[in-house]
């Protein structure tokens, strides 16, 4: 294995060398586009550390201190924001889509669309009448406890149908 | 064992354990895509006499983090061989061993349910995180300034193999990787990883 030089970032798994030891891209099926998409979303939340991944939550903070306490009142009370300011919750959905695009590049547009649709339109809902989001939404209502598979699955959800919102087609 | 036939082993393994979590039984509890990933490897690596294919993840699926900090008891209980690190280096880790540590802001993370990551170990200071979807770097993690995580411990999957000590068995079923012929199994596999 050649050596990892520090600073070395793999913001995608097809940079990693697992994905090169592997050969990945000798067989670009459909399991292969399931990984890359699942890696994607993984890649784009705080899951993946880097050196200067911030933790920049107010939940977590000690506010028994006066330090934390200063700290929740700065990120619930930012101040004003630039003109061009964007919310980090959009910007890693943008982040997303674009990789859904590029993605789509590497897998042919049509059938990248139709595995991405049928994701989505797939999903087991307890109701048919409810879409995946609404049945999401209905599992987060009175539970204040955040749960990172539950969030992990609205974000697959919600950013497949943003994608297809772009494109102009409501799922 | 050929590169085409380990990329598929990994692969369907791989993408089970990411089926785990974007179709779980209990959608409000932890990730358990590393814990899959590790028994699909066992089943795919080892199909006959093992207990894996016996095992059921509703109890991990359910739980919340707070409920798994306990990883370390447990893992000994079932006779896995824990290593507490000594320093804080990889240097003793081997591809395909379970790596954990502890992230320790106490002012930012105080109030965070669980502060133990999991990782499997792929060489060369790379760790693929708990839900099988990233890669990075130790080199790199270690020096960031706010998650300020600390290596705990490893575990060695085959640490006892080479002397064929059999942990956890029903009847005739084993937890397998267990003798020595299954240690060149694994190693073989994880060897070009």
């Amino acid at each position: 294995m050649p050596h990892i030089k520090v600073g070395q970032e793999f913001e995608r798994i097809d940079i990693t060398p697992l994905w090169k030891n592997l050969n990945m891209d000798d067989e670009l099926d459909d399991d292969t586009l399931f990984i890359e998409l699942h890696c994607l979303l993984i890649s784009t939340s705080k899951f993946r550390f880097t050196r200067e991944t911030k933790i920049d939550e107010a939940q977590y903070v000690d506010d028994t201190v006066e330090e934390g306490r200063q700290y929740i009142h700065k990120r619930y009370h930012p101040g004003p924001r630039p003109a061009n300011w964007i919310h980090p919750n959009e910007v890693r959905i943008n982040s997303i889509v674009e990789g859904y695009s590029k993605l789509a590049q590497k897998y042919g547009q049509k059938h990248f669309d139709d595995f991405l649709r049928n994701l989505y339109t797939s999903y087991p809902t307890p109701d048919p009448n409810i879409s995946v989001i609404e049945y999401l939404n209905s599992l987060k209502e009175g539970r204040p406890q955040f749960h990172f598979k539950w969030s992990y699955i609205y974000d697959f959800m919600h950013s497949i149908s943003r994608y297809f919102e772009i494109r102009g087609e409501t799922l | 064992m050929t590169q085409d036939e380990r990329r598929k082993i990994f692969k369907k393994a791989w993408v089970n354990s990411i089926k785990k979590d974007l179709y779980p039984k209990y959608i409000n509890g932890s990730n358990v895509a590393f814990n899959y990933f590790y028994t699909e490897l066992s089943k795919l690596l080892y199909p006959e006499n093992n207990i894996n294919d016996e095992l059921t993840f509703d109890e991990y699926e359910k739980a919340g983090n707070v409920m798994i900090r306990a990883m370390k008891n447990d893992l000994e209980s079932l006779g896995g061989a824990v290593t507490p690190f000594q320093n804080q280096t990889l240097e003793n880790v081997i591809k395909g061993d379970l790596v954990v540590l502890i992230i320790e802001n106490e002012l930012l993370l105080r109030k965070l349910g669980s502060r133990i990551v999991s990782f499997i170990y792929l060489g060369n200071n790379l760790l693929m995180d708990s839900c099988m979807g990233s890669v990075i770097n130790w080199l790199d993690w270690k020096e960031n300034p706010e998650w300020m995580p600390r290596l705990l411990f490893y575990l060695h999957v085959t640490q006892g193999a080479e002397n064929d000590i059999k942990y956890m068995h029903k009847g005739d079923k084993w937890f397998r990787p267990y003798d020595k012929a299954d240690k060149l199994i694994w190693e073989d596999f994880w060897r070009d990883i």
